[in-house]
């Protein structure tokens, strides 16, 4: 197991690297020659030259790199031009709203995808897994900013069962809270419905059918014991990663929900960056949002290996 | 088990709503995209504006029509191009010593540590808005996807039991490339094009929607549901027929791969 | 003596092809059973039917199976299960599948007996699993209990799996060819397993297994199977001895001794089991049969030689 869990360090710290390396050449180098595009096309070559060397343009770009590096690894990703604000507090002040956003969704994803797949597996092949499986590739494939909207007019404008706009934090009132979040962590989820039904109703599908439940049959297990214990067994550890790679998809993914409902997230911080060149914010948002990912799938990882003893004693070779 | 195919029909034929829609705007346009009729505003469908028209008074009927060009042309392109760099640089790995093998594969790693929106959000702040920017960030996501395809269904097939037989009787590498494992990567590629190409019209909708991609007074419809916003609770029926169109457009290409994938594989894939 | 296990006139077929046809037999007390026969001809399908643990698309058509007088497909599921579990036990044939590979063996082995000795009997399940897997020729069942199957070799599995089978002490136990995929030295282990479960507990045995030898050896009795049919039954004597269906007779021609000639081919049946053969109403041995005449075609007779020994053929 540990074996195991240093390879995937060591290959996470490699994917951390390059995440890095992409962030800092496609904010910093691609946009061009910051000189250049501060004073205009006319100025003086010597202007030019002053102010490359006061911004640090003047010297290779595996040293700014590295510089770079050494500031992001001590959390220090400057200001930020449009709030003012220093990067990591601004980030660290929007991470709940996108966090409690990530972790409704995939709650709510995971209970009616494992529920709907269980259903449609033990139907294979009937009316109801064929419902199922279209009705949730319906759900999933309708885009997530138009159910949003429609969302907004049914249920707060039409049924006025919740807020139209805003965020309440949990400290405030804690029914405000879920009631503002509700709508959003539900239309996030709905994305990941279909892809998770399938995963769970076919890895479901596959133990099912493994001889190990005949023996489960013929040993007298009550079919609940077998059900949880030993077809669950084989058939989540599929799912886990998924769930694990999904939620970690949905935290950079919320801007959309962000924007619709008008919630304070890291969404947020990150369209506001964009819109207005906030270079600053734009690379802390982005390296910190792929940085939970890549720490995300490490865990995921971890807790696969947790409950496959395969992947634990083999050090991962087998897979 | 025996089941009839249906998400291949249905998909085929959502995808042909959408590319009569595309042909259409070609051939019959019965606005031009930008003609206010300030007058004529939030009109509900009638003999004049089959669709009714939008807060400007533009017909949106005219409007998703063209919308259906960008949709195609974008999602398309840069499906394809990505995934051409993709495939290639997965091909690449996994024909390549491990040292190499390795690099290559932790940068495509690094690239899907981006969630899709979030690259094509920071590509588009360093390179501007605008609907080739967005082609481009679509792209740009689109390549660890194929690579990490190419990779995987090279590696696989190397350890095949077919794929060893044949080159026990010594079949040479071009003819196990062409013969044996071309056959079944094509479903698997195929399967991820057609399901690509709905991501990509979902990204560029939703890039558009942010204000990111496709710029007024130009027709998109993630931009035709972002000006609709702000009249929602007043004028709901400005959004809904933009967002069907866009549901069935990502549907439809959903399911073409799904059914492909289930004619082709004669259904594996669910077992 | 009463009989543990009795077929009556079961017939089982999926949605294309009858797979069994009016196979009736009997076993009492105390009795090992053999069926023999090429493959596909119906021997694991007969198992399985008995255990009433028939895949999805295939369906028992008619007839019934009586194990210690119960019905078994006249009771519900969950009685079912109950019953299997507490009185019959099965080794299958790919015992790799039959262990799952994310559980330890200790908790596969016990969870049957603790289902029906109640939570508290943790302890007493892992001693009797211990002291089984002893039984069964395992020297170190500690580290075996403590094992995942992946951890194990294949003749330890089976032996595993034969343990399993023992652990709610059966009146009849099922195993479908205990000695196939195995080498020869762990072949020779398991047969004498076998032989001396036999003689050591009050259990009956039906046995599938292609190996004569084997069969020789263990047998009371003697099924074999064709295309779906039991084609002769009776006594291990009368079958080796005296057998009376062409079939049969083929059959143990084809077995390979140690006084063959050498440079001589292996003898083989001609022919294979078609599928209009199944579907006759005469005999299905019919196309492949040397001495076959036109009445076999369309009619065939089961005649007893001896109270104990039956064969289906016109001919005799």
């Amino acid at each position: 197991m540990l074996k195991y869990a240093l390879k995937r360090l060591l290959s996470s710290l490699a994917v951390i690297f390059f995440v890095t390396l992409i962030t800092f050449f496609v904010i910093s180098v691609i946009p061009g020659d910051q000189a250049i595009l501060a004073l205009g096309l006319d100025a003086t070559q010597e202007s030019l030259d002053t102010l490359r060397s006061s911004l640090g343009l003047d010297r290779p770009f595996v040293v700014r790199y590295f510089e770079w590096l050494v500031d992001a690894i001590k959390l220090n990703f400057g200001y930020s031009a449009v709030y003012g604000e220093s990067v990591v507090k601004l980030i660290a002040s929007r991470l709940p709203v996108t966090f409690s956003l990530t972790v409704f969704s995939i709650l709510i994803a995971s209970i009616f995808s494992s529920l709907l797949g269980l259903i449609a597996a033990l139907n294979k092949g009937k009316v109801s897994d064929g419902i199922i499986r279209t009705s949730v590739l319906v759900i999933s494939s309708l885009p997530s900013f138009w159910v949003s909207l429609i969302a907004l007019i049914v249920f707060c404008g039409k049924l006025n069962l919740f807020p139209v706009n805003g965020y309440i934090a949990p400290n405030e009132s804690f029914f405000g809270f879920l009631r503002s979040i509700t709508l959003a962590s539900f239309i996030l989820a709905f994305g990941e419905l279909a892809l998770m039904t399938r995963m769970f109703r076919s890895s479901l599908v596959r133990s099912l059918a493994d001889d190990y439940m005949i023996s489960c049959d013929v040993k007298g297990l009550k079919r609940s014991r077998a059900l949880l214990h030993y077809a669950a067994r084989s058939a989540i550890i599929a799912p886990i990663t998924l769930i694990g790679n999904q939620a970690a998809k949905l935290f950079g993914g919320t801007v959309i929900v962000e924007t619709v409902f008008s919630l304070p997230g890291i969404g947020r911080l990150l369209l506001v960056s964009v819109e207005q060149h906030d270079i600053a914010l734009l690379e802390g948002v982005v390296l910190f949002i792929t940085l939970m990912v890549v720490l995300m799938n490490f865990l995921t990882d971890m807790s696969v290996a947790l409950a496959d003893p395969l992947i634990r004693l083999s050090g991962g070779e087998a897979k | 088990m025996k089941k009839r195919n249906y998400s291949l029909y249905v998909g085929l034929f959502l995808i042909s709503i959408i590319v009569l829609l595309f042909v259409l705007s070609f051939i019959y346009l019965p606005y031009s995209v930008d003609e206010m009729d300030i007058k004529n505003r939030f009109a509900p469908p009638n003999g004049e504006h089959l669709l009714g028209t939008d807060h400007f008074g533009r017909d949106i009927f005219s409007r998703i029509l063209v919308s259906t060009r960008s949709a195609l042309l974008v999602s398309v392109s840069s499906v394809l191009i990505g995934a051409t760099f993709g495939l290639i640089l997965g091909a690449i790995a996994a024909l390549s010593p491990i040292a190499i093998e390795t690099i290559i594969m932790r940068f495509v790693d690094a690239l899907m540590a981006f969630p899709g929106i979030l690259s094509a959000m920071m590509l588009s702040a360093v390179l501007g808005k605008g609907v080739i920017n967005a082609s481009i960030a679509i792209s740009f996501f689109m390549v660890p996807v194929f690579a990490r395809l190419s990779y995987s269904m090279i590696l696989e097939n190397r350890k095949k039991g077919y794929v060893k037989a044949a080159r026990s009787y010594g079949a040479s590498t071009v003819r196990l490339v062409v013969f044996h494992m071309l056959p079944d990567m094509f479903t698997r590629l195929i399967t991820q094009l057609s399901a690509s190409i709905g991501t990509a019209i979902l990204t560029e909708s939703s890039l558009s929607f942010l204000g990111l991609g496709i710029q007024p007074p130009g027709a998109s419809l993630g931009l035709m549901l972002s000006e609709a916003k702000g009249y929602v609770l007043t004028k709901p029926y400005q959004a809904l027929c933009p967002g069907i169109v866009l549901s069935i457009a990502v549907l439809g290409f959903c399911m073409l791969g799904d059914g492909i994938n289930s004619y082709l594989q004669g259904d594996i894939s669910y077992e | 003596m009463n009989d543990i296990l009795v077929l009556d006139k079961l017939s089982v077929c999926d949605d294309k092809r009858v797979l069994l046809k009016d196979v009736s037999l009997s076993l009492k007390e105390n009795e090992t059973i053999a069926f023999i026969g090429e493959s596909g001809s119906g021997k694991t399908i007969t198992l399985k039917s008995i255990l009433a643990i028939l895949p999805e698309d295939v369906k028992r058509a008619s007839g019934s199976v009586y194990l210690c007088g119960e019905d078994i497909y006249s009771l519900k599921n969950s009685k079912k299960r109950s019953f299997l579990g507490q009185h019959i036990g099965f080794v299958a044939q790919n015992t790799v599948n039959y262990l799952h590979p994310l559980l330890r063996i200790s908790t596969q082995m016990t969870d049957g007996y603790i289902t029906y000795n109640g939570k508290k009997s943790k302890k007493e399940a892992y001693e009797k699993a211990y002291q089984l897997l002893l039984s069964v020729g395992i020297t170190d069942p500690e580290r075996v209990l403590s094992s995942y199957p992946s951890q194990l070799s294949g003749g330890m599995k089976q032996r595993v799996n034969i343990a399993t089978a023992l652990m709610m002490d059966p009146c009849l136990l099922l195993s479908d060819e205990p000695t196939t995929a195995l080498d020869k030295v762990v072949q020779k282990q398991v047969i004498d397993l076998y032989l001396s479960l036999l003689s050591k507990r009050n259990i009956s045995l039906v046995l599938v297994s292609h190996d004569l030898f084997f069969v020789s050896k263990i047998a009371d009795k003697i099924a074999v199977f064709y295309s779906g049919q039991i084609v002769e039954l009776g006594q291990k004597n009368e079958i080796l001895n005296t057998p009376m269906h062409p079939y049969t007779k083929a059959l143990l021609a084809l077995s390979p001794s140690m006084d063959m000639d050498k440079g001589k081919p292996l003898q083989e049946i001609k022919g294979y089991i078609s599928e209009e053969d199944r579907l006759r109403p005469g005999c299905p041995f019919f196309s492949r049969c040397p001495h076959a005449t036109k009445k076999c075609e369309s009619v065939v007779d089961q005649v007893f030689v001896s109270p104990t020994h039956s064969v289906k053929c016109t001919l005799i």
